[in-house]
């Protein structure tokens, strides 16, 4: 595909004893040609034990299952359905386990094609759009905070180092059922825009400024991918660290088919 | 999993799950059915929450009434802990609510009510509070009757969210205080909580209407709600004011305690009648629906609840704990208790002047600043450790006799020297000290030891440590007082004793009640407070409440063995002890940080130490 450039990195980071995140992406460069237009998947999963890496795996899974197998259906529709699926199933399972405590994980997703993304997102893990004016987070985070930055009570400054910061209010998995955000309309992407998903062990100690900094000097996804990865190790690395970008280098009504 | 066997327990069924972890109804081995919740401490981060949870569950256990799920057993099973509760059959007021079309009938609703307000009065009165009160907690029996459960369980959220594990929150029922993480919340933070749950109750709906987060908190804070009355037209003026008024937005405004809410739900048996009457006349639905869980609005808790830190069990306490294994009634040792010595105190039987402390030792008051200090006797002891290098090597350490402040030098004595020697602080002359916001240090101006943080003053907190005090500071009282400020060996000696302690109190992981730390007040307490956090050789705040200033300029590595002094010159000296806002790591006796002498935090204070003996003892 020389439409989308797709690149990634990860890392477990410096005090985790295991990496929760998972990521994928459709299509791969051996995928079969099939459906059209490209898929990003992030995933960051919580729970002791290897249940975290449990549910991202999962949910990432049951999403993009769904995404292959219902090529007819608007996308939206499909990524929202594969959303609730994905809480299902994880719901469901660690109802089943002797001592699943709190398996569940954050979970975004974004589709591109024909220069539109849509995207669904449930948790804290964000999705940026990066472009000539510069980086926007499109997800909006389901954290304590965040409603209490929206709400007015606290400023968002105080966001940071608040001792709940990583408190949730929405995740896949914990409860039997979850509202998941989706984009209301398509955002429109041009050549040279960037689209990056990544999870709080990113967000949480590069800013969003030098974010785009790196954007716009490296160029390349995968480049860009591991040097935010290892911006973030060397920011003291306090969580995994997952970084998911695609940059669109075609776009008209040809792109996205092939 | 069924069929399968916990302890002397067999599981016949699934009870659900909640959001840390699956609930199981399970059969003992005398036939009678009971709840079974397997709570896996591996994956609580750390055995300091599971030991907190011990705690609690002691505590809790005490706790014996009609309308509380009982506790009944609490044993490990492998890595993992399994809770054993009272098997209850019925159905949770949430879901009771929820089948309702209409009003729930008034006599029924003022009984679940009623004895909502009995339970956790008495867990109040017992010092217990709930936290979080929702109608997913609150179980109605096949006779009608209220079991309250999951007690508890959000004093150890507190404990998580200091973790950096994510975990779900709802916040239907939580009280506006709870957004402002520097507020305490108290009894009548509970108060609110049900208050909301009655709200449900006798109005038939919820008082604030907004589905998504923000807008919740918002309406929490903001919005005062119509009172209940308004939605039911017979409800006695009487109920529908008392919980308008424990919905009161700021506690102050609330019942003081559980009793006066009680007693202000409190109906006349007349008002009963008219009012179960006109209900009655009103023709509603007189059953209770049992099932149906219809398309659940995202931000609703399931049946468990799912609180802020997973991992922790919703557990009703019960009556009689002991350490961890079958509840009996003995009453279990109190945590940090005398466990603190693994041999004797060093008998050098020394017949010093002063009286004999609680652990042996001789105190005596310094002529200068009046103050009591402890005679460290003679001997070796076991200095630094192995876990991190700063702390390397561990070494044998011998000390001559000496003194040292039982206590931190408190803000009363810092004013005697202010007042004899017109002394200004380091912060003073910089016209700003370090306070730590957040994560991050911020110089704030006009902070200095007459207002540590820069805001508040130190008004009635003369026997709290001085604090926002530099190395020179702490070293110009001494000089006043005639002692100095004792050796990193000196003070890491008296703080853990001669065996290697990790904390002063032995090796036990600090609790609430032994150390003043990890935020659970926010701020310094009296120097006299933590008497069950006292050292080996009986002193105070070894750990925890201010970090102290040491006379050495810091280096690492190996220490001459007799009286050590570190370096002759360096850039920083040694801080020990922790402060109000570390965690337990900080707070062990071999923990050592360093500043430069003229740095000023409103986590510094300091301690003096004298050799031995002090001229002119009385």
């Amino acid at each position: 595909m020389d439409w989308i450039t797709i690149g990634s990195a990860t890392d477990i980071g410096c005090v985790k004893e295991e990496n929760q995140d998972y990521h994928t992406w459709h299509p791969r460069e051996d995928d079969p040609p099939g459906r059209s237009g490209a898929l990003l998947i992030l995933a960051d999963g919580m729970g002791g034990h290897a249940d975290g890496a449990e549910a991202s795996r999962l949910a990432t899974a049951t999403l993009l299952d769904l995404y292959l197998s219902h090529e007819s259906d608007p996308v939206i529709n499909t990524l929202q359905r594969g959303f609730i699926e994905a809480n299902r199933i994880i719901f469901e399972k660690s109802a089943d386990m002797l001592t699943a405590k709190g398996m569940g994980t954050t979970l975004v997703a974004a589709h591109i094609m024909g220069g539109k993304m849509q995207f669904a997102h449930v948790g804290d893990s964000r999705g940026y759009l990066i472009n000539k004016t510069g980086i926007t987070q499109f997800t909006e985070d389901h954290s304590y905070v965040a409603s209490l930055v929206k709400a007015g009570v606290i400023a968002a400054e105080e966001a940071e180092d608040h001792p709940e910061s990583h408190v949730l209010t929405r995740a896949i998995g914990l409860q039997e059922s979850v509202m998941v955000d989706v984009s209301k309309q398509p955002l429109a992407l041009k050549k040279g825009d960037y689209v990056l998903l990544c999870c709080d062990g990113l967000w949480g100690v590069v800013p969003d400024e030098e974010i785009l900094a790196r954007v716009r000097q490296i160029g390349e996804p995968d480049e860009i991918s591991a040097k935010l990865v290892k911006q973030a190790v060397d920011n003291g690395g306090p969580d995994n660290i997952t970084v998911l970008i695609a940059r669109i280098n075609k776009t008209g009504w040809i792109s996205g088919l092939f | 999993m069924i069929g399968e066997s916990i302890g002397d327990y067999e599981i016949t069924g699934s009870l659900g799950k909640g959001g840390f972890g699956a609930v199981w109804k399970a059969k003992s081995h005398d036939g009678a059915d009971v709840a079974l919740k397997v709570l896996n401490p591996q994956a609580l981060d750390n055995q300091k929450v599971v030991k907190k949870f011990f705690n609690e569950a002691m505590i809790l256990a005490r706790l014996d009434h009609p309308n509380i799920t009982k506790l009944m057993e609490f044993f490990p099973v492998g890595e993992n802990y399994a809770i054993v509760m009272e098997y209850v059959e019925g159905e949770e007021l949430k879901k009771i609510l929820k089948g309702f079309k209409g009003l729930m009938p008034f006599e029924q609703a003022y009984k679940i009510a009623h004895q909502c307000c009995e339970a956790f009065q008495y867990a109040h009165e017992n010092g217990i509070l709930h936290r979080d009160i929702k109608p997913g907690n609150i179980i109605i029996n096949k006779t009608g009757d209220v079991k309250v459960m999951d007690f508890g369980i959000a004093k150890m959220s507190s404990t998580a969210s200091h973790d950096t594990a994510a975990s779900m929150l709802s916040i239907h029922y939580v009280p506006p205080e709870r957004f402002d993480k520097n507020r305490e919340v108290d009894a009548r933070s509970d108060i609110y909580s049900l208050a909301l749950v009655f709200y449900e109750l006798f109005a038939g709906r919820r008082p604030f209407t907004a589905t998504e987060t923000s807008q919740i908190m918002f309406a929490h804070l903001n919005e005062i709600p119509d009172p209940p009355s308004k939605f039911s037209a017979a409800l006695p003026k009487q109920l529908s004011d008392a919980i308008a008024k424990a919905l009161e937005k700021d506690p102050d405004d609330r019942f003081r305690d559980f009793k006066a809410f009680a007693d202000a739900m409190e109906l006349a048996n007349d008002d009963i009648d008219d009012a179960t009457a006109v209900f009655e006349d009103l023709d509603l639905e007189q059953t209770i629906i049992v099932d149906t869980d219809t398309a659940p609005t995202a931000v609703e808790e399931k049946k468990k609840p799912t609180a802020m830190i997973a991992g922790i069990v919703a557990v009703i306490i019960i009556a009689g704990a002991a350490a961890g294994f079958f509840l009996t009634k003995k009453e279990a040792p109190p945590p940090g208790a005398a466990t603190t010595s693994q041999q004797g105190p060093v008998k050098k039987d020394i017949a010093g002047p002063g009286t004999k402390n609680a652990k042996g030792f001789f105190e005596v008051q310094h002529p200068t600043d009046q103050s009591v200090m402890v005679h460290i006797p003679a001997g070796e002891f076991t200095m630094g450790s192995d876990q991190y290098s700063a702390e390397k090597p561990v070494q044998k350490i011998s000390l001559s006799d000496y003194y040292i402040d039982k206590f931190l030098v408190t803000n009363a004595l810092f004013q005697k020297f202010v007042d004899a020697t017109e002394y200004q602080t380091d912060a003073e002359k910089d016209g700003a000290g370090l306070v730590r916001v957040g994560r991050r240090w911020k110089k704030v101006e006009g902070a200095n030891w007459r207002s540590p943080d820069g805001v508040t003053g130190i008004d009635g907190r003369e026997d709290h440590p001085v604090s926002q005090v530099s190395y020179n500071d702490a070293r110009s009282y001494c000089q006043w007082a005639k002692k100095d400020l004792p050796t990193e060996a000196m003070w890491e000696k008296a703080a853990r004793g001669p065996d290697g302690n990790e904390f002063p109190w032995g090796n036990e992981d600090p609790m609430e009640d032994t150390a003043n730390h990890d935020s659970y007040v926010g701020s310094t307490t009296p120097v006299t407070a933590y008497e069950k956090g006292q050292s080996f050789y009986g002193i105070q705040d070894a750990a925890g409440n201010v970090y102290q200033w040491c006379r050495d300029w810091y280096a690492t590595g190996e220490r001459t063995p007799v009286d050590p002094t570190g370096p002759e010159t360096g850039k920083e000296h040694v801080i020990k002890g922790g402060s109000f806002i570390e965690g337990m790591e900080s707070l062990r006796s071999a923990n050592r940080d360093r500043y430069e002498p003229k740095y000023s935090s409103f986590l510094f204070g300091f301690r003096c130490a004298t050799g031995f003996p002090i001229e002119g003892l009385k």
